[in-house]
Protein backbone atom coordinates (compact mmCIF):
# COMPACT_ATOMS: atom_id res chain seq x y z
CA UNK A 1 0.00 0.00 0.00
CA UNK A 2 1.34 3.72 -0.95
CA UNK A 3 0.68 5.00 2.75
CA UNK A 4 2.71 1.76 3.53
CA UNK A 5 5.31 2.81 1.47
CA UNK A 6 5.84 6.34 2.38
CA UNK A 7 5.58 5.93 5.55
CA UNK A 8 8.76 3.37 5.20
CA UNK A 9 10.60 6.40 2.77
CA UNK A 10 10.23 8.90 5.75
CA UNK A 11 11.93 6.26 8.10
CA UNK A 12 14.86 5.73 5.31
CA UNK A 13 14.88 9.86 5.27
CA UNK A 14 15.62 9.80 9.02
CA UNK A 15 17.78 6.29 8.46
CA UNK A 16 19.99 8.28 6.22
CA UNK A 17 20.56 11.02 8.59
CA UNK A 18 22.61 8.48 10.68
CA UNK A 19 23.83 6.29 8.62
CA UNK A 20 26.77 6.31 5.47
CA UNK A 21 25.60 7.67 1.96
CA UNK A 22 26.30 4.44 0.64
CA UNK A 23 24.38 2.59 2.41
CA UNK A 24 21.65 4.98 2.38
CA UNK A 25 21.30 4.90 -1.17
CA UNK A 26 21.43 1.19 -1.28
CA UNK A 27 18.43 1.00 1.28
CA UNK A 28 16.17 3.77 -0.51
CA UNK A 29 16.51 2.11 -3.81
CA UNK A 30 15.43 -0.96 -2.69
CA UNK A 31 12.29 1.34 -0.63
CA UNK A 32 11.64 2.81 -4.48
CA UNK A 33 11.61 -0.09 -6.43
CA UNK A 34 9.21 -2.17 -4.30
CA UNK A 35 7.35 1.07 -3.68
CA UNK A 36 7.33 2.13 -7.05
CA UNK A 37 6.95 -1.17 -9.10
CA UNK A 38 3.46 -2.02 -7.82
CA UNK A 39 2.81 1.22 -5.90
CA UNK A 40 -1.08 0.85 -5.25
CA UNK A 41 -1.61 -2.86 -3.78
CA UNK A 42 -2.05 -3.13 -0.06
CA UNK A 43 1.09 -4.66 0.48
CA UNK A 44 4.65 -3.17 0.15
CA UNK A 45 5.62 -5.79 -1.94
CA UNK A 46 9.37 -6.72 -2.58
CA UNK A 47 10.71 -6.53 -5.90
CA UNK A 48 13.52 -8.00 -7.76
CA UNK A 49 14.87 -10.24 -4.49
CA UNK A 50 14.87 -7.15 -2.49
CA UNK A 51 13.13 -6.24 0.62
CA UNK A 52 10.35 -3.29 0.34
CA UNK A 53 11.05 -2.40 3.47
CA UNK A 54 13.78 0.35 4.15
CA UNK A 55 16.50 -1.15 6.84
CA UNK A 56 15.26 -4.54 6.49
CA UNK A 57 17.56 -7.06 4.76
CA UNK A 58 16.45 -9.30 2.77
CA UNK A 59 16.44 -12.64 4.07
CA UNK A 60 15.20 -16.37 3.13
CA UNK A 61 13.76 -19.33 5.65
CA UNK A 62 16.45 -21.64 3.70
CA UNK A 63 13.91 -24.37 3.48
CA UNK A 64 12.52 -24.90 -0.28
CA UNK A 65 9.97 -26.26 1.16
CA UNK A 66 8.73 -23.33 3.12
CA UNK A 67 10.26 -20.51 0.70
CA UNK A 68 10.52 -16.54 0.68
CA UNK A 69 11.47 -13.82 2.55
CA UNK A 70 9.63 -14.21 6.54
CA UNK A 71 10.51 -10.18 6.64
CA UNK A 72 8.46 -9.56 3.64
CA UNK A 73 4.79 -8.94 2.89
CA UNK A 74 5.13 -11.23 -0.36
CA UNK A 75 5.78 -14.57 1.91
CA UNK A 76 3.58 -16.89 1.07
CA UNK A 77 1.86 -17.59 4.48
CA UNK A 78 0.97 -14.05 5.04
CA UNK A 79 -1.64 -13.98 2.28
CA UNK A 80 -4.33 -12.61 5.64
CA UNK A 81 -2.40 -10.88 7.68
CA UNK A 82 -3.06 -7.45 9.04
CA UNK A 83 -0.02 -5.60 11.65
CA UNK A 84 3.40 -5.69 12.20
CA UNK A 85 5.40 -8.75 10.77
CA UNK A 86 7.20 -10.18 14.05
CA UNK A 87 9.97 -11.11 11.90
CA UNK A 88 10.86 -7.67 11.97
CA UNK A 89 10.35 -7.21 15.50
CA UNK A 90 12.49 -9.65 16.92
CA UNK A 91 10.40 -13.18 16.36
CA UNK A 92 10.10 -14.82 13.40
CA UNK A 93 7.48 -16.50 10.92
CA UNK A 94 5.59 -18.51 13.97
CA UNK A 95 7.20 -16.92 16.88
CA UNK A 96 6.94 -14.17 19.60
CA UNK A 97 9.95 -11.64 20.30
CA UNK A 98 11.32 -11.39 23.74
CA UNK A 99 9.17 -10.58 26.18
CA UNK A 100 5.86 -11.23 24.94
CA UNK A 101 3.00 -13.41 24.88
CA UNK A 102 1.10 -15.12 22.07
CA UNK A 103 -2.12 -14.61 21.91
CA UNK A 104 -3.75 -18.35 22.31
CA UNK A 105 -7.17 -16.96 19.95
CA UNK A 106 -7.05 -15.74 16.45
CA UNK A 107 -8.07 -15.75 12.96
CA UNK A 108 -7.33 -18.34 10.47
CA UNK A 109 -6.24 -17.72 6.61
CA UNK A 110 -5.71 -20.48 3.85
CA UNK A 111 -2.51 -19.84 1.97
CA UNK A 112 -1.14 -21.23 -1.25
CA UNK A 113 2.58 -22.46 -0.72
CA UNK A 114 3.80 -21.95 -3.74
CA UNK A 115 6.45 -24.76 -3.19
CA UNK A 116 3.94 -27.49 -3.54
CA UNK A 117 0.81 -26.07 -4.89
CA UNK A 118 -0.98 -26.90 -1.40
CA UNK A 119 -3.49 -24.87 0.21
CA UNK A 120 -2.10 -24.30 3.98
CA UNK A 121 -4.05 -23.18 6.73
CA UNK A 122 -2.50 -19.60 8.49
CA UNK A 123 -2.85 -19.22 12.56
CA UNK A 124 -2.10 -15.20 12.33
CA UNK A 125 -1.33 -15.41 16.17
CA UNK A 126 -0.70 -11.88 17.39
CA UNK A 127 2.31 -11.30 19.97
CA UNK A 128 1.14 -8.96 22.90
CA UNK A 129 2.75 -7.40 25.81
CA UNK A 130 5.00 -4.34 23.90
CA UNK A 131 3.47 -1.58 22.46
CA UNK A 132 3.52 -1.29 18.43
CA UNK A 133 6.24 -2.74 16.95
CA UNK A 134 5.94 -0.32 14.28
CA UNK A 135 8.30 -2.13 11.46
CA UNK A 136 7.33 -3.98 8.08
CA UNK A 137 3.62 -3.18 8.52
CA UNK A 138 1.65 -5.80 6.44
CA UNK A 139 -1.84 -5.80 4.81
CA UNK A 140 -2.93 -8.41 2.77
CA UNK A 141 -6.68 -9.73 2.93
CA UNK A 142 -7.22 -12.73 0.70
CA UNK A 143 -9.99 -14.23 2.68
CA UNK A 144 -10.86 -11.58 4.66
CA UNK A 145 -14.34 -10.99 5.51
CA UNK A 146 -16.59 -8.56 8.09
CA UNK A 147 -15.92 -8.31 11.23
CA UNK A 148 -19.05 -10.04 12.33
CA UNK A 149 -17.61 -13.01 11.55
CA UNK A 150 -14.41 -12.84 13.35
CA UNK A 151 -12.88 -15.98 13.07
CA UNK A 152 -12.43 -14.74 9.61
CA UNK A 153 -11.34 -11.23 10.34
CA UNK A 154 -8.06 -9.23 10.04
CA UNK A 155 -9.07 -5.89 11.34
CA UNK A 156 -9.63 -7.32 15.07
CA UNK A 157 -6.98 -6.80 17.84
CA UNK A 158 -6.56 -10.49 18.66
CA UNK A 159 -4.81 -10.05 22.07
CA UNK A 160 -7.42 -11.74 23.85
CA UNK A 161 -7.09 -13.73 26.79
CA UNK A 162 -3.32 -12.39 27.35
CA UNK A 163 -1.99 -10.85 30.45
CA UNK A 164 -1.99 -7.85 28.58
CA UNK A 165 -4.29 -6.43 25.42
CA UNK A 166 -1.60 -3.99 24.15
CA UNK A 167 -0.48 -5.20 20.76
CA UNK A 168 2.67 -5.70 19.12
CA UNK A 169 3.01 -7.44 15.91
CA UNK A 170 1.75 -10.74 14.35
CA UNK A 171 3.16 -13.77 13.29
CA UNK A 172 1.40 -16.43 10.30
CA UNK A 173 1.99 -20.30 11.90
CA UNK A 174 1.06 -23.24 9.47
CA UNK A 175 -1.09 -25.10 11.03
CA UNK A 176 -1.98 -27.66 8.37
CA UNK A 177 -2.89 -28.61 5.09
CA UNK A 178 -6.30 -26.82 3.98
CA UNK A 179 -8.92 -29.60 2.80
CA UNK A 180 -10.33 -28.94 -0.61
CA UNK B 1 14.11 28.23 40.85
CA UNK B 2 13.11 29.63 43.95
CA UNK B 3 10.64 31.89 44.96
CA UNK B 4 13.11 34.68 45.31
CA UNK B 5 15.15 34.34 42.04
CA UNK B 6 11.85 34.08 40.32
CA UNK B 7 10.50 37.32 41.82
CA UNK B 8 14.16 38.88 41.04
CA UNK B 9 14.01 37.50 37.47
CA UNK B 10 10.45 38.86 36.80
CA UNK B 11 11.69 41.83 38.50
CA UNK B 12 14.29 42.83 36.14
CA UNK B 13 11.98 42.09 33.32
CA UNK B 14 9.62 44.36 34.48
CA UNK B 15 12.34 46.87 35.50
CA UNK B 16 13.99 46.35 31.85
CA UNK B 17 10.39 46.90 29.84
CA UNK B 18 9.68 50.18 31.87
CA UNK B 19 12.92 51.56 30.90
CA UNK B 20 12.95 50.99 26.92
CA UNK B 21 9.05 51.71 26.13
CA UNK B 22 6.88 53.11 28.88
CA UNK B 23 4.04 52.80 27.32
CA UNK B 24 4.72 49.10 26.26
CA UNK B 25 2.32 46.49 27.56
CA UNK B 26 2.84 43.11 28.27
CA UNK B 27 0.89 40.32 26.87
CA UNK B 28 -1.48 38.58 29.49
CA UNK B 29 -0.25 34.98 30.53
CA UNK B 30 -2.77 32.23 30.47
CA UNK B 31 -4.82 32.73 27.65
CA UNK B 32 -6.83 29.52 26.47
CA UNK B 33 -9.01 29.05 23.11
CA UNK B 34 -11.84 28.21 23.33
CA UNK B 35 -14.43 26.96 20.47
CA UNK B 36 -18.31 28.28 19.61
CA UNK B 37 -20.99 26.31 21.66
CA UNK B 38 -22.62 25.08 18.13
CA UNK B 39 -19.48 24.50 15.18
CA UNK B 40 -19.74 25.87 11.92
CA UNK B 41 -21.68 22.88 10.14
CA UNK B 42 -18.18 22.52 8.05
CA UNK B 43 -16.00 21.58 10.48
CA UNK B 44 -14.93 17.97 10.73
CA UNK B 45 -13.67 15.79 13.16
CA UNK B 46 -10.72 13.73 12.41
CA UNK B 47 -9.70 10.52 14.01
CA UNK B 48 -6.11 9.68 13.97
CA UNK B 49 -5.63 6.46 15.28
CA UNK B 50 -2.18 6.33 15.50
CA UNK B 51 -1.78 2.95 14.24
CA UNK B 52 1.81 3.13 15.05
CA UNK B 53 1.90 4.11 18.77
CA UNK B 54 -1.47 3.08 19.37
CA UNK B 55 -1.83 4.59 23.11
CA UNK B 56 -1.32 8.13 21.63
CA UNK B 57 -4.02 9.14 19.14
CA UNK B 58 -6.17 12.49 18.95
CA UNK B 59 -9.41 13.52 17.26
CA UNK B 60 -8.74 16.55 15.79
CA UNK B 61 -11.04 19.61 15.30
CA UNK B 62 -10.80 20.81 11.57
CA UNK B 63 -12.29 24.07 9.47
CA UNK B 64 -11.36 22.30 6.04
CA UNK B 65 -12.34 25.62 3.99
CA UNK B 66 -9.67 27.70 5.53
CA UNK B 67 -6.20 28.41 3.55
CA UNK B 68 -3.84 28.20 6.48
CA UNK B 69 -3.01 25.73 9.21
CA UNK B 70 -3.59 28.33 11.68
CA UNK B 71 -6.87 28.87 10.64
CA UNK B 72 -7.68 25.13 10.09
CA UNK B 73 -6.80 23.90 13.45
CA UNK B 74 -8.94 24.12 16.06
CA UNK B 75 -7.96 21.94 19.09
CA UNK B 76 -7.89 17.95 19.49
CA UNK B 77 -8.84 15.73 22.29
CA UNK B 78 -6.67 12.53 23.50
CA UNK B 79 -8.00 9.01 22.42
CA UNK B 80 -6.16 6.12 23.82
CA UNK B 81 -5.79 2.75 22.29
CA UNK B 82 -7.44 2.48 18.84
CA UNK B 83 -10.56 4.31 20.22
CA UNK B 84 -13.76 5.50 19.16
CA UNK B 85 -15.53 8.82 18.56
CA UNK B 86 -19.27 9.91 18.79
CA UNK B 87 -21.41 13.14 18.90
CA UNK B 88 -24.61 13.66 20.61
CA UNK B 89 -26.34 16.82 18.58
CA UNK B 90 -29.10 16.17 21.77
CA UNK B 91 -26.87 16.75 24.76
CA UNK B 92 -23.99 18.61 22.38
CA UNK B 93 -21.28 16.57 23.88
CA UNK B 94 -18.48 14.32 22.49
CA UNK B 95 -17.51 11.29 23.56
CA UNK B 96 -14.53 9.67 23.48
CA UNK B 97 -14.51 5.89 23.99
CA UNK B 98 -11.04 4.29 24.63
CA UNK B 99 -8.61 2.19 26.83
CA UNK B 100 -5.94 2.67 29.34
CA UNK B 101 -3.23 0.51 30.76
CA UNK B 102 -1.70 1.08 34.14
CA UNK B 103 1.68 0.29 32.73
CA UNK B 104 1.60 2.11 29.51
CA UNK B 105 2.89 0.24 26.57
CA UNK B 106 3.26 -3.37 28.45
CA UNK B 107 -0.59 -3.31 29.58
CA UNK B 108 -1.26 -3.76 33.12
CA UNK B 109 -4.63 -3.11 34.60
CA UNK B 110 -7.30 -2.45 31.73
CA UNK B 111 -9.68 0.28 32.14
CA UNK B 112 -11.83 1.56 29.47
CA UNK B 113 -13.69 4.76 29.50
CA UNK B 114 -16.28 6.71 27.80
CA UNK B 115 -14.35 10.22 28.24
CA UNK B 116 -17.13 13.24 27.64
CA UNK B 117 -15.54 15.71 26.14
CA UNK B 118 -16.94 19.93 26.38
CA UNK B 119 -17.46 20.79 22.62
CA UNK B 120 -16.36 24.39 23.17
CA UNK B 121 -13.84 24.37 26.11
CA UNK B 122 -12.36 20.56 24.34
CA UNK B 123 -12.05 19.88 28.27
CA UNK B 124 -12.70 16.46 29.87
CA UNK B 125 -16.53 17.53 31.72
CA UNK B 126 -17.08 13.49 33.08
CA UNK B 127 -15.90 10.42 32.87
CA UNK B 128 -18.02 6.85 32.51
CA UNK B 129 -15.87 3.53 33.45
CA UNK B 130 -17.21 0.54 31.31
CA UNK B 131 -16.29 -3.26 31.16
CA UNK B 132 -13.03 -3.10 29.83
CA UNK B 133 -13.86 -5.59 26.58
CA UNK B 134 -14.85 -3.08 23.96
CA UNK B 135 -13.60 -4.07 20.69
CA UNK B 136 -9.97 -2.66 19.53
CA UNK B 137 -9.05 -2.78 16.16
CA UNK B 138 -9.30 -0.87 12.75
CA UNK B 139 -12.11 1.76 12.71
CA UNK B 140 -15.84 0.75 12.15
CA UNK B 141 -18.85 3.08 12.14
CA UNK B 142 -20.52 0.80 13.93
CA UNK B 143 -18.15 0.19 16.80
CA UNK B 144 -21.01 2.20 19.05
CA UNK B 145 -23.68 4.57 18.96
CA UNK B 146 -26.04 6.76 20.58
CA UNK B 147 -29.57 5.16 20.75
CA UNK B 148 -32.79 6.25 20.78
CA UNK B 149 -34.38 10.10 19.66
CA UNK B 150 -33.06 11.35 23.02
CA UNK B 151 -29.98 9.89 22.53
CA UNK B 152 -29.96 8.91 25.89
CA UNK B 153 -27.72 5.36 25.63
CA UNK B 154 -24.66 4.93 24.13
CA UNK B 155 -24.08 1.30 22.95
CA UNK B 156 -20.11 0.03 22.66
CA UNK B 157 -19.79 -2.99 21.13
CA UNK B 158 -17.70 -5.88 22.94
CA UNK B 159 -15.52 -8.23 21.94
CA UNK B 160 -13.57 -10.76 23.57
CA UNK B 161 -15.01 -12.34 21.20
CA UNK B 162 -18.11 -13.12 23.05
CA UNK B 163 -19.96 -10.51 21.76
CA UNK B 164 -22.01 -8.19 23.31
CA UNK B 165 -22.93 -4.72 23.82
CA UNK B 166 -22.38 -2.36 26.59
CA UNK B 167 -25.51 -0.10 27.54
CA UNK B 168 -24.11 3.67 29.29
CA UNK B 169 -26.86 5.95 30.62
CA UNK B 170 -25.86 9.44 29.45
CA UNK B 171 -28.00 11.52 31.44
CA UNK B 172 -27.40 9.62 34.53
CA UNK B 173 -23.68 8.90 34.08
CA UNK B 174 -23.33 5.50 34.58
CA UNK B 175 -22.85 1.80 32.77
CA UNK B 176 -25.94 -0.07 33.18
CA UNK B 177 -26.41 -2.64 31.06
CA UNK B 178 -24.48 -5.37 28.90
CA UNK B 179 -26.83 -7.11 26.36
CA UNK B 180 -25.86 -10.39 24.57
CA UNK B 181 -25.33 -10.38 20.87
CA UNK B 182 -24.51 -14.13 20.57
CA UNK B 183 -23.06 -14.72 16.95
CA UNK B 184 -23.76 -10.96 16.10
CA UNK B 185 -21.35 -7.97 16.23
CA UNK B 186 -21.86 -3.91 16.01
CA UNK B 187 -24.55 -1.21 17.50
CA UNK B 188 -26.72 0.40 14.58
CA UNK B 189 -29.43 1.96 16.25
CA UNK B 190 -32.90 1.66 14.59
CA UNK B 191 -35.86 3.96 16.33
CA UNK B 192 -36.46 4.69 19.82
CA UNK B 193 -34.38 2.29 22.55
CA UNK B 194 -33.44 -0.03 19.92
CA UNK B 195 -30.32 -1.46 18.19
CA UNK B 196 -29.64 -3.84 15.79
CA UNK B 197 -26.29 -5.84 15.08
CA UNK B 198 -25.18 -8.17 12.19
CA UNK B 199 -24.82 -11.49 12.40
CA UNK B 200 -22.02 -13.91 11.14
CA UNK B 201 -25.14 -15.75 9.05
CA UNK B 202 -25.73 -12.50 7.09
CA UNK B 203 -28.88 -11.96 8.99
CA UNK B 204 -29.86 -9.28 11.70
CA UNK B 205 -30.26 -9.11 15.39
CA UNK B 206 -32.73 -6.33 16.77
CA UNK B 207 -32.43 -5.67 20.49
CA UNK B 208 -35.02 -3.48 22.53
CA UNK B 209 -33.90 -1.88 25.69
CA UNK B 210 -36.71 -0.37 28.39
CA UNK B 211 -36.39 2.79 30.25
CA UNK B 212 -33.76 1.85 31.94
CA UNK B 213 -31.37 0.41 29.55
CA UNK B 214 -32.55 -3.62 30.25
CA UNK B 215 -32.95 -6.11 27.00
CA UNK B 216 -36.88 -6.28 27.07
CA UNK B 217 -37.01 -7.97 23.77
CA UNK B 218 -34.98 -9.19 20.87
CA UNK B 219 -35.30 -10.43 17.37
CA UNK B 220 -33.76 -12.18 14.85
CA UNK B 221 -34.59 -12.37 10.72
CA UNK B 222 -33.40 -14.58 8.12
CA UNK B 223 -30.42 -14.57 6.25
CA UNK B 224 -30.43 -11.23 4.34
CA UNK B 225 -26.95 -11.48 2.61
CA UNK B 226 -24.02 -13.83 1.41
CA UNK B 227 -21.66 -13.20 4.65
CA UNK B 228 -19.12 -15.03 2.39
CA UNK B 229 -19.93 -15.22 -1.32
CA UNK B 230 -20.59 -11.11 -1.36
CA UNK B 231 -19.92 -9.60 2.76
CA UNK B 232 -21.24 -6.50 3.10
CA UNK B 233 -19.09 -3.26 4.66
CA UNK B 234 -19.97 -3.12 8.44
CA UNK B 235 -20.71 0.24 8.31
CA UNK B 236 -24.04 1.00 6.42
CA UNK B 237 -25.43 4.43 5.50
CA UNK B 238 -28.86 6.04 7.05
CA UNK B 239 -31.18 7.47 5.12
CA UNK B 240 -35.07 7.63 5.09
CA UNK B 241 -35.30 4.76 7.84
CA UNK B 242 -33.09 2.43 5.80
CA UNK B 243 -29.74 0.97 6.77
CA UNK B 244 -28.05 0.79 3.07
CA UNK B 245 -25.16 -2.02 3.59
CA UNK B 246 -22.26 -1.85 0.65
CA UNK B 247 -21.09 -5.36 -0.54
CA UNK B 248 -17.97 -5.80 -1.98
CA UNK B 249 -18.83 -5.82 -5.21
CA UNK B 250 -20.12 -2.81 -5.40
CA UNK B 251 -23.85 -2.94 -4.30
CA UNK B 252 -26.20 -1.50 -1.72
CA UNK B 253 -28.86 -3.05 0.29
CA UNK B 254 -30.98 -1.43 1.71
CA UNK B 255 -32.64 -2.86 4.84
CA UNK B 256 -35.34 -1.30 6.55
CA UNK B 257 -34.11 -0.77 9.88
CA UNK B 258 -37.03 0.92 11.67
CA UNK B 259 -39.34 -1.43 11.23
CA UNK B 260 -40.49 -4.08 13.85
CA UNK B 261 -40.13 -6.29 11.24
CA UNK B 262 -36.73 -5.84 9.68
CA UNK B 263 -36.68 -6.49 5.84
CA UNK B 264 -34.01 -6.11 2.55
CA UNK B 265 -34.95 -4.22 -0.21
CA UNK B 266 -34.07 -4.80 -3.90
CA UNK B 267 -30.07 -4.74 -4.15
CA UNK B 268 -28.76 -1.46 -5.88
CA UNK B 269 -26.03 -1.53 -8.00
CA UNK B 270 -23.16 1.10 -8.26
CA UNK B 271 -22.29 0.33 -11.71
CA UNK B 272 -24.51 1.18 -14.95
CA UNK B 273 -22.31 -0.50 -17.70
CA UNK B 274 -20.41 -4.19 -18.22
CA UNK B 275 -17.20 -2.61 -18.14
CA UNK B 276 -17.36 -1.11 -14.67
CA UNK B 277 -18.55 -4.23 -13.25
CA UNK B 278 -14.94 -5.00 -12.57
CA UNK B 279 -14.73 -1.74 -10.37
CA UNK B 280 -14.76 -2.84 -6.80
CA UNK B 281 -15.15 -0.67 -3.28
CA UNK B 282 -12.37 -1.06 -0.59
CA UNK B 283 -10.39 1.43 1.76
CA UNK B 284 -10.11 1.59 5.60
CA UNK B 285 -13.76 4.08 5.84
CA UNK B 286 -15.07 3.02 2.19
CA UNK B 287 -18.54 5.02 2.40
CA UNK B 288 -19.85 8.26 3.50
CA UNK B 289 -22.82 10.17 2.98
CA UNK B 290 -24.08 13.91 2.72
CA UNK B 291 -27.31 15.42 3.95
CA UNK B 292 -29.13 15.15 0.81
CA UNK B 293 -28.98 11.29 0.39
CA UNK B 294 -26.18 10.84 -1.52
CA UNK B 295 -23.84 8.32 -1.01
CA UNK B 296 -19.65 8.40 -1.98
CA UNK B 297 -18.13 5.42 -2.48
CA UNK B 298 -14.07 5.01 -2.77
CA UNK B 299 -13.88 2.39 -5.86
CA UNK B 300 -10.74 1.07 -7.74
CA UNK B 301 -10.29 -0.22 -11.17
CA UNK B 302 -9.72 -4.29 -11.20
CA UNK B 303 -11.16 -5.51 -8.31
CA UNK B 304 -11.23 -8.84 -6.95
CA UNK B 305 -10.92 -11.20 -3.86
CA UNK B 306 -8.84 -9.63 -1.47
CA UNK B 307 -8.83 -5.84 -2.37
CA UNK B 308 -11.98 -4.62 -0.33
CA UNK B 309 -9.22 -2.46 1.41
CA UNK B 310 -7.32 -1.35 -1.37
CA UNK B 311 -8.70 2.12 -1.51
CA UNK B 312 -9.29 3.67 -4.95
CA UNK B 313 -9.01 6.43 -7.45
CA UNK B 314 -12.18 7.22 -7.96
CA UNK B 315 -15.32 7.88 -5.42
CA UNK B 316 -19.01 7.03 -7.01
CA UNK B 317 -21.66 8.72 -5.79
CA UNK B 318 -25.14 7.46 -5.66
CA UNK B 319 -28.46 9.41 -5.24
CA UNK B 320 -30.43 7.43 -3.10
CA UNK B 321 -33.06 9.23 -3.71
CA UNK B 322 -33.11 9.15 -7.56
CA UNK B 323 -32.18 5.41 -7.35
CA UNK B 324 -29.27 6.03 -9.54
CA UNK B 325 -25.85 6.52 -9.56
CA UNK B 326 -24.97 10.78 -10.94
CA UNK B 327 -21.04 11.10 -10.81
CA UNK B 328 -17.91 9.50 -10.92
CA UNK B 329 -15.24 11.94 -9.17
CA UNK B 330 -11.36 11.12 -10.12
CA UNK B 331 -9.61 11.51 -7.10
CA UNK B 332 -6.32 14.08 -6.95
CA UNK B 333 -4.82 11.46 -5.07
CA UNK B 334 -5.75 7.71 -4.04
CA UNK B 335 -6.97 7.06 -1.20
CA UNK B 336 -7.83 5.41 1.55
CA UNK B 337 -10.98 6.89 3.84
CA UNK B 338 -13.80 9.47 2.80
CA UNK B 339 -15.85 11.62 4.82
CA UNK B 340 -18.29 14.45 4.55
CA UNK B 341 -19.62 18.03 5.90
CA UNK B 342 -20.83 20.77 5.76
CA UNK B 343 -24.28 21.93 3.35
CA UNK B 344 -24.78 25.04 1.04
CA UNK B 345 -21.59 26.34 -0.16
CA UNK B 346 -19.39 25.04 2.59
CA UNK B 347 -20.27 21.22 1.44
CA UNK B 348 -17.31 18.91 1.16
CA UNK B 349 -16.01 15.59 0.10
CA UNK B 350 -12.89 14.86 2.23
CA UNK B 351 -10.52 11.85 1.25
CA UNK B 352 -7.40 10.46 3.37
CA UNK B 353 -4.78 9.74 0.64
CA UNK B 354 -1.76 7.56 0.49
CA UNK B 355 0.44 10.48 2.07
CA UNK B 356 -2.23 10.30 4.86
CA UNK B 357 -3.34 14.14 4.22
CA UNK B 358 -6.76 15.21 3.64
CA UNK B 359 -8.08 16.18 -0.19
CA UNK B 360 -10.76 18.46 0.46
CA UNK B 361 -13.52 18.42 -2.89
CA UNK B 362 -15.92 21.12 -2.86
CA UNK B 363 -19.74 19.72 -2.93
CA UNK B 364 -21.23 19.18 -5.21
CA UNK B 365 -18.68 20.42 -8.00
CA UNK B 366 -15.92 17.60 -6.77
CA UNK B 367 -13.23 20.53 -7.46
CA UNK B 368 -10.25 19.68 -5.60
CA UNK B 369 -9.63 22.78 -3.05
CA UNK B 370 -6.46 21.85 -0.93
CA UNK B 371 -4.49 18.76 1.02
CA UNK B 372 -4.90 19.28 5.15
CA UNK B 373 -1.40 18.42 6.17
CA UNK B 374 -0.61 17.37 9.57
CA UNK B 375 -4.17 16.06 10.46
CA UNK B 376 -1.90 12.96 12.07
CA UNK B 377 -0.22 10.01 11.13
CA UNK B 378 -2.72 8.06 10.41
CA UNK B 379 -6.10 9.66 10.14
CA UNK B 380 -8.77 6.84 9.32
CA UNK B 381 -12.48 8.84 10.19
CA UNK B 382 -13.72 11.67 9.00
CA UNK B 383 -16.94 12.85 10.36
CA UNK B 384 -18.65 15.64 10.07
CA UNK B 385 -21.08 16.97 12.76
CA UNK B 386 -24.17 17.63 10.68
Amino acid sequence: MKWLDNLAEKSTRKLARSSGRRSFLAKLSAGIVGGSTIPLLPVARASGGGNSYPGVGSQSTGNLEDPGDPTSCDYWRYCAIDGFICACCGGSANSCPPGTEMSPMTWIGTCRNPADGKNYIISYNDCCGRTSCGRCMCNRNEGDVPVYRPQQNNDTNWCLGTKSNVYNCSTGVVLGIALE
Amino acid sequence: MNRMFQGFVFGCIIASSSVTNADFKPEPIGIIETLPEQYPDHWIMAQDLSFFHMLEGAVRVIDPSEETTGDQYKGQMTSSFIAVFEHSKVRNEHYVIESFFSRGGRGGKRTDLVTIYDPTSLSVSDEIEIPAKRLTGMPKGTQAALIGEEERFLGIYNFTPAQSVSIVDLEKRVFVNEVATEGCGFVIPNGARSFSSICGDGSFLTSNLDASGALTSSTRTETMFDPVGDPVFETPIAYDDNAYFLSFSGKLLPVNIGEKQISAGDWLSLATTEDEKSWRPGGITPMTSDTNGNVYVLMHPDGGEGTHKNGGSEVWVYDLEKKKRTNRIELKNWSLVVGTSGTGKNKFLLATNTDMAIDVYELPTANYARTLTGAGSTPFVIDGLN
